[in-house]
């Protein structure tokens, strides 16, 4: 009896091979009728892909361990929602998810293809069966998650989801980020039916912004979510390690971000068209690479699935798509050609260049770094890696430079700043900003680095700060009334959400800074009743307990925190260590206190068996503990910045209304009567 | 193409590939192996993937915090270390004078990063493996309990790491 869920995957895989193959020779030929038959298959792609899904689910939440992946990844004793999120906890499920994401946008585009000038709207069945379809196949090919188990053999019980995953964020980083990776199949699907069609106007840019916008913040959500996964869960007191994966969710980021800021030049200037183009298929691009770089086993990394037969297959598709948008692009090319030229190096345009510039160096750097074992190995025939130490070296200056931009871009003119509007606008933020750097150095003349990066920082909030004064001043002496912020906002939320973002974006630049330079570390061992201090703190350890848990038993410590100069209590702390007897893993729960000035991070490292003869079976309740503490400044404002950025961004995507307000229409009424 | 903009692009590209040039050279680390290490001299800088040998996990006494004295000190451990695909015999030993990541036993793999001389090799980082983290076992080959099917590409816990 086949599934339900497998009889969809194969549906949809045969929806999408037809939206590909009829939609290519419909849009060729000019057949309205073989188009609408495209692209009912692109949305019955979706709707297929979906059922898929669901089947997948229901398999795990039933507990059908007829399927092999469902037996891997869960067992009888899990709670529903963590038998879900089990359905991503492998390769082969979180491939149907990613295909199912992407068919999901497709339909999407289906559903507001009216806006589409029709000679470009023609070509979109087949460009996004097309990426779909890859999907679709590498699932239902090469890593089905309906296959069944091996012999018939009847189990009972499945092996369990790896404990490491048993926790509220594996229910929402992954499909974030998978939600940010897919979505920019819109855009650039947008994009070749641009280029393949010829419609180059630029329509495509401005019907693809909000699709666009909205891979960028799950995209963006996704990341940050993952650094506070590893900062919570993993135990090393850290947030962001540049790990392979990490930096494969971070390369399409890059050039997305990258992308989000030069359209604003072609739209308004008719500049950048290559660019953009290119910047656009290239976030595609790395968005799949990201995905082959986690299953192929290329590099080494903590997140890394198994190595897979399936490396070869992405390679294949990224060497095919990369060769067809360079094709188009050369085609198309004298289309392309900008409408003006840069006038100045100090201009909004050149500003938004070196912002591209900037973000684009980073993601080289980056993918440098990510690919330089095998580069090195193929090259000199011997093996190098290198770890962050490299990334930070590299990227921090570059950083450092997008700072600097993120402040003057949104201020400086069109076309030619002149000396004198660049004084005005910026003499103030700016010498804020230098000030916050020099009372940095003055506090400590050993990190120079972090001084220009606060200063820095301080100059992009003083600058967003200015901004939002004097349009809030603007609209009073034009309407007589305030209003605000808030409706300042709802009448240009493109302006002041980018605003907001940028706000955010700085605010997370300090916490970063102030982690990198200030955290403080140190491995303690305490026995019980013993105490140490550590920075502000004093830290003592009152009781070791064991507490058995269904699939775990856990040493739980107590730790006493006081303030180390009155001796006031503040908090009580247990970090824990949890052995999973099942897959013979140990994991650690991390005891954190925050508050706005710094977070206290204690984690239980083990016991110390110093002194005991070796081999002899210890009591951990009965030897001292080892601990590993942090002190990690202004961590807490990291994720407020980033909540920050978020916000600004569902401001910019929001509802575009323009809202014109009462007080509005009564200065334009009196105007006309005057 | 604009003048202007291939001047921009032009500058930003040298100054970055310089960038990136000096910061490998300062940072990189060579990848070698146990049988690697054994036939040559003294290295640093170096990365090196190897599998716990069947020999006892020493604790070493513990040396004082270099961070100003709370008063307690991690001891360190001393373990050997054996070629993943070579001769379990030829064993170098491991030092790390830091908390003793628990899932270090005998037959798990390892990436420690240090330098090394004359059979001994000072770990600066010691990463353990988690046995069957994302290589799940096959139903059905004695179904309850975890399998071992490890490869060397597996995965890596980050749990033990870190000293400066």
């Amino acid at each position: 009896m086949i599934d339900l869920g497998h009889f969809a995957l194969v549906a949809a895989w045969l929806m999408a091979m037809y939206g590909l193959c009829v939609g290519m020779w419909a849009a060729w030929s000019g057949r309205p009728a073989g188009v609408l038959s495209a692209r009912n298959a692109v949305m019955l792609t979706a709707l297929f892909s979906g059922v898929a899904l669901a089947g997948l689910a229901r398999a795990f939440v039933q507990h059908d361990y007829r399927y092999t992946y469902v037996w891997q990844h869960s067992n009888n004793d899990m709670p529903w929602y963590y038998l879900i999120s089990s359905v991503w906890g492998g390769m082969d499920g979180s491939m149907l998810l990613w295909a199912s994401f992407m068919s999901f946008y497709a339909l999407s585009v289906m559903v507001k293809w009216d806006a589409a000038p029709e000679r470009l709207a023609r070509w979109l069945p087949p460009v996004l069966s097309g990426a779909t379809g890859f999907f679709l196949t590498v699932v239902a090919f090469f890593t089905n998650p309906f296959r069944l188990v091996p012999n018939g053999a009847v189990l009972t019980d499945g092996n369990g989801l790896n404990p490491l995953l048993q926790n509220p964020s594996m229910l929402i980083h992954p499909p974030m980020l998978y939600a940010g990776f897919t979505g920019f199949v819109v855009p650039c699907a947008f994009c070749f039916a641009a280029l393949i069609s010829g419609s180059l106007g630029d329509q495509w840019i401005v019907l693809t912004r909000r699709w666009t916008l909205i891979a960028w913040a799950f995209l963006s959500t996704g990341i940050i979510l993952g650094g506070n996964w590893a900062y919570i869960e993993l135990g090393w007191g850290g947030f962001w390690a540049w790990d392979p994966v990490e930096n494969a969710s971070f390369l399409p980021w890059l050039s997305g971000t990258a992308y989000l800021h030069s359209v604003m030049v072609q739209e308004r200037k008719g500049m950048l068209k290559i660019w953009n183009a290119s910047l656009c298929l290239l976030t595609y691009l790395l968005a799949v690479f990201g995905t082959f770089l986690t299953r192929s086993g290329v590099v080494q990394s903590v997140h890394a699935f198994a190595d897979t037969d399936v490396g070869w297959v992405f390679l294949l598709y990224i060497g095919i798509v990369a060769t067809l948008s360079a094709g188009l692009i050369l085609y198309r090319r004298t289309e392309l050609r900008p409408d003006k030229a840069l006038d100045s190096y100090f201009s909004r345009e050149a500003a938004f260049l070196y912002n591209n510039l900037a973000l684009l160096a980073i993601c080289f750097a980056t993918l440098w770094g990510v690919m330089f074992p095998v580069l090195s190995e193929a090259l000199t025939g011997q093996k190098s890696v290198v770890g962050p130490p490299f990334f930070n070296r590299v990227n921090v200056p570059l950083f450092l430079a997008l700072l600097f931009l993120m402040g003057v871009g949104p201020l400086i003119a069109w076309r030619r700043a002149s000396w004198r509007s660049l004084a005005r606008t910026f003499a103030k933020p700016f010498g804020l900003g230098v000030f916050v750097s020099v009372v940095c150095l003055w506090f400590d003349t050993t990190r120079p680095l972090a001084s220009l990066a606060f200063g820095l920082s301080s100059f992009v909030l003083f600058t967003v700060e200015s901004e939002f004064r004097r349009g809030a001043r603007a609209r009073r002496e034009l309407l007589g009334s305030g209003g605000g912020v808030v409706a300042l906002v709802r009448r240009k939320p493109r302006r002041y959400g980018g605003f907001l973002v940028h706000l955010g974006v700085a605010i997370m630049a300090i916490a970063i800074t102030a982690s990198m330079a200030y955290k403080t570390e140190r491995d303690v061992t305490l026995a019980v009743g013993a105490k140490t201090i550590i920075g502000r703190y004093q830290l003592s350890l009152e009781n070791l307990r064991i507490e058995k848990a269904q699939n775990y038993e856990a040493l739980i410590s107590r730790v006493r925190v006081e303030d180390a100069a009155t001796g006031q209590l503040l908090t009580v702390l247990e970090p824990e260590r949890r052995f999973y007897a099942r897959n013979e893993e140990t994991t650690t729960e991390v005891a954190i206190r925050m508050t706005l000035r710094d977070d206290l991070y204690v984690a239980l490292a083990g016991s110390e068996t110093a002194g005991l003869a070796p081999q002899a079976p210890a009591d951990p309740l009965k030897l001292p503990a080892v601990f590993k503490v942090f002190i990690n400044p202004l961590q807490i404002w990291l994720w407020f910045g980033g909540v920050i950025m978020l916000f600004g961004t569902v401001v910019v995507i929001g509802p575009a209304v323009s809202v014109v307000s009462r007080e509005e229409r009564q200065v334009a009424a009196d105007a006309v009567r005057s | 193409m604009n003048r202007r903009f291939i001047i921009a692009i032009v500058i930003v590209c040298v100054t970055v590939s310089y960038l990136v040039y000096s910061s490998v050279s300062a940072t990189a680390k060579s990848v070698v192996t146990v049988a690697e290490l054994l036939k040559g001299g003294p290295r640093a800088n170096i990365r090196v993937g190897a599998r716990v040998a069947d020999r006892a996990i020493e604790q070493l006494a513990p040396q004082p915090n270099a961070a100003a004295g709370e008063g307690s000190a991690v001891s360190g451990i001393q373990f050997a270390v054996r070629d993943i695909q070579g001769d379990p015999n030829e064993i170098i030993t491991v030092q790390y004078h830091h908390v003793m990541p628990e899932n270090l036993k005998a037959g798990r793999d390892v990436i420690i990063e240090g330098q090394y001389s004359d059979g001994k090799f000072e770990a600066k980082t010691l990463l353990t493996q988690c046995p069957s983290k994302y290589v799940p076992p096959t139903p059905g080959a004695g179904s309850s309990g975890a399998g071992q099917s490890g490869s060397a590409g597996g995965a890596y816990s980050t749990t033990g790491s870190a000293g400066k």
